[in-house]
């Protein structure tokens, strides 16, 4: 058994990470099993280099009350580098008995879902727990304790009202060097709900003659039932100075452990336990208005307007603030006006921390919302809490707000509270029925052919672009402009001779003769007028023409000289023949490019 | 025999005639308008509602189903029906019409973008933005592909281009937020009354109260719950029996 339990209790001991870059996300409960009545701590602990922390939430709180209970950040640089850990304190109170699982607690950030195990508790009927005492010390112990170290826990008030403060101190008393900083245990405070104070500074204090160094904690507890309630021992652990057994030892010890430990000793103490009396609120003059509020408060109620009209609302917005529990502030109770619907519009809380005082406010957003047109009166809101150290209920009561309303009760429509004006002017009811029940598909606005038309203007931009570029390129290199214009003209030019075959000879081969060298001239971009024969079969050879290509253009141009200087009158069929070779020669010179 | 054989004739032949035209889509939309006329609001969307049962998904049967759920005085389904029916066809008129009518019935009021972001989302609908954005898409790329070819510099051409520029930019970022700003999972609250919590459980705090027709931002969904951002900022958790998706 024994074994079990402390294997619960490292397995508790071991919180549940949550590592993503960097990042650890932790959850842990301070106990496993409790009973009804008992309260739970869960605390999440974020650490990594995160400069805004969002509240975590938690997915399944199952059958528990949650109430936030604090967040407390710390920030380290170590060799540059920035880290924060920050917890995240919640306070949970069962409901039911029965094995529950609380969380996974998530958190995002930066678009990163971090995520802890969930915890599992059980929880058990009240008194199933047998209390654990704390083991009776030794004579020696005590007056040693007494003598070097010892914890002392007190309240400032041993009986005060159901859900009025008490203060719980704990001072842990030291004459001694420590060796480790001492490790505290809060006590269990079922049947309270709890704050923690500020941490309060160090300070000397004698006592029997003797100075001793004193750390103080503080904690504000508001018992949340009337009857005897108990807070149990706050535990101090810690290692001491124990010069007797340094030198008492074996130094022939061989148990490592022990050797490295000499001269310390760990030391566990415990306060009292103490009892706090709660009293019941009176009874016999509570207000109707009583919600439950104890301590001191004062109250604003502000109305947003004082003329409306119907169906528009009016709001109310209710600051109550203070000392005391301002957990136990709920809405303030408000009669529903006749031709009036009330609703909650907004609520927010805000808990400050006074030296040893827990206070602030909560702030309630209450709408009106007018059903008829006319003047009204709306009652003054009150609030009423009881004043511990009055022993009395204190009622405070706001303005009542004189409301006109203006509008109509009916319309077109049949609705009650829409004024004429308000409406569209363009339209006091609703437009007609669709006759038709259209297509399935939807807008064209995000269909493919949206998407398709978007691209034309891009395709021709593109087309715009490459056929400027291609045509830069023609104006601006004229070889390529020669070369390509080439083609185009020996064709035109051979059908135009084609045309021609009633012409004369002379003139017939002439603009042969005349096409083949413009062409010749474009095609390899020189100065086509004047050029001899030598000339041109220098020009075939030094682009690499073929052999039989260039005597072919050879023979054609020898030919034409012929027709045109030595009077020889060639035969249809010849001229036919010489225009077919003519483009049968150009066609592979063009093959060739 | 004989008998037997004319009953089977007339069963093959008639019955599916009938299932045909009682299922007929446009026959029963004919009828549940008729109905609506009638001011039969309740047979009205009852038939609507069979109609989008059988997986019909037009602006016109949300639309219809909107205004007969408004005559019932059911104005968070009212919302929530035009809501989708301007989901398939932004830029109806008469949707967007109904919808600033409807509007003016829900308690709850508050415009659900935030600021920067409502100017372009309330001054014109997704459909002006795109088709306005369209055209002057093609006017610029026309300009930059006459001053590209002829390249001209032309004042009329250099000022023409600077303007539908800066037409355009306009346009296409009114485009883009309202386009974004239409993905973004919306949902309405179809209860009268809704408890607005602060987790995603009974035991938590309630915010506030909402009411039927408000709209809000879903942030997350969870089963029994969608975590929300309210038109006043809010963020909380709203029962998913209490609200509907978009």
């Amino acid at each position: 058994m024994k074994k079990a339990f402390f294997l619960a209790a490292v397995l508790l001991a071991i919180p549940v990470w949550t590592v993503a870059q960097g990042l650890s996300f932790s959850a842990s409960v301070d106990k496993d099993r409790l009973e009804i009545g008992d309260q739970l701590t869960l605390t999440l602990v974020i650490t990594g280099n995160v400069q805004k922390i969002p509240e975590p939430k938690i997915r399944n709180v199952g059958d528990f009350a949650l109430y936030a209970s604090g967040r407390s950040q710390n920030i380290t640089f170590v060799n540059g580098v920035v880290t924060s850990t920050t917890q995240f304190n919640f306070v949970l109170v069962p409901k039911k008995v029965g094995t529950f699982k609380i969380g996974p607690a998530e958190l995002e950030i930066d678009g990163k879902l971090l995520q802890t195990m969930p915890q599992t508790v059980t929880i058990l009927p009240s008194g199933s727990i047998p209390k654990q005492r704390a083991p009776v010390p030794t004579e020696a112990q005590v007056r040693e304790g007494l003598k070097d170290i010892f914890v002392t826990a007190s309240v400032d008030k041993s009986k005060v009202y159901v859900s009025e403060q008490v203060t719980y101190t704990v001072k842990f008393y030291q004459a001694v060097r420590l060796f480790d900083n001492p490790e505290y245990y809060p006590p269990t405070v079922t049947g309270f709900w709890k704050e923690d104070l500020p941490p309060q500074t160090s300070r000397y204090e004698t006592v029997g003659g003797r100075r001793y160094l004193v750390s103080e904690v503080k904690m504000a507890l508001f018992p949340t039932a009337a009857g005897k309630q108990t807070i149990g021992e706050a535990t101090v652990k810690c290692k001491v100075e124990d010069l007797d057994a340094l030198f008492d030892r074996d130094p022939f010890n061989v148990d490592l452990n022990q050797f490295f430990n000499r001269g310390m000793r760990e030391r566990v103490l415990r306060s009292n336990p103490i009892n706090v009396e709660a009293l019941p609120l009176p009874e016999g003059n509570q207000p109707d208005d009583f919600t439950g509020a104890v301590g001191q408060f004062q109250m604003k109620a502000e109305w947003n307007k004082t003329a409306t009209q119907v169906n528009e609302p009016v709001t109310a917005k209710i600051t109550i603030w203070g000392t005391g529990n301002v957990k136990s502030i709920a809405e303030p109770k408000v009669s529903t006006p006749q031709n009036f619907r009330v609703f909650l519009a907004g609520s927010s809380e805000r808990l400050t921390r006074e030296g040893t005082r827990i206070g602030g406010g909560k702030t309630f957003e209450l709408s009106f919302v007018p059903r008829e047109p006319g003047s009204f009166s709306l009652p003054p809101i009150t609030f009423s809490y009881f004043d511990p150290a009055k022993r009395r209920y204190v009622s405070l009561k706001g303005q009542p707000l004189h409301l006109t309303v203006t509008g109509t009760r009916e319309l077109a429509g049949g609705y009650s509270g829409i004024t004429q004006k308000e409406l569209d002017v363009k339209q006091t009811d609703l437009r007609y029925l669709k006759k038709e029940l259209g297509d399935e598909h939807g807008s064209f606005v995000g269909s493919p052919g949206f998407w398709a038309l978007q691209t034309l203007p891009v395709l021709l931009l593109g087309a715009t672009m490459l056929m400027r570029r291609v045509r830069d390129r023609e104006e601006s290199d004229v070889s390529y402009f020669r070369s390509k214009r080439a083609s185009k003209m020996v064709k035109k030019g051979l059908k135009e001779i084609r045309a021609a075959s009633q012409l004369p000879p002379a003139e017939y081969f002439g603009r042969l003769h005349k096409m083949l060298l413009e062409y010749l001239g474009d095609r390899f971009n020189v100065a086509s007028w004047g050029m001899t024969r030598g000339e041109i079969e220098v020009l075939l050879n030094s682009n690499r023409v073929a052999e039989e290509h260039k005597v072919s253009l050879l023979e054609l141009l020898d030919l034409a000289d012929r027709a045109r200087f030595s009077g020889w009158q060639p035969s249809l069929a010849e001229r036919e023949e010489a225009l077919a070779k003519a483009e049968r020669v150009i066609r592979t010179l063009e093959g060739s490019r | 025999m004989k008998k037997l054989l004319t009953l089977v004739t007339v069963f093959l032949f008639t019955v599916p005639a009938v299932w045909g035209q009682e299922n007929d889509p446009k026959k029963l939309f004919a009828e549940a308008n008729r109905l609506y006329d009638a001011q039969n609001y309740p047979g009205a969307i009852q038939l609507y509602e069979q109609l989008a049962g059988q997986g019909v998904r037009t602006p016109a049967l949300y639309y219809n189903l909107a205004s007969a759920h408004f005559k019932t005085k059911a104005i968070g389904q009212s919302v929530l029906y035009l809501l989708r029916a301007q989901k398939l066809s932004p830029g109806d008129d008469d949707i967007e019409g109904n919808l600033r009518f409807v509007s003016q019935f829900t308690i709850d009021k508050g415009t659900l973008s935030s600021p920067p972001l409502a100017f372009f989302t309330e001054l014109f609908p997704l459909g002006t933005w795109a088709l306005w954005g369209t055209v002057c898409y093609f006017l610029f790329t026309g300009i930059i592909a006459l001053r590209i070819w002829f390249k001209s510099r032309a004042f009329l051409l250099r000022w023409g281009t600077w303007l539908v520029g800066i037409l355009l930019g306009v346009f296409a970022l009114g485009f883009y937020l309202s386009w974004s700003w239409s993905k973004v999972p919306k949902g309405v609250l179809i209860a009268r009354e809704a408890p607005v919590k602060s987790g995603p459980g009974d035991d938590f705090v309630t915010q506030l109260l909402g009411h039927e027709g408000l709209t809000f931002q879903i942030l997350e969904e969870r089963e029994d719950y969608f975590e929300v951002l309210l038109p006043n900022g809010v963020k909380g958790w709203v029962k998913k029996e209490e609200a509907a998706k978009v």
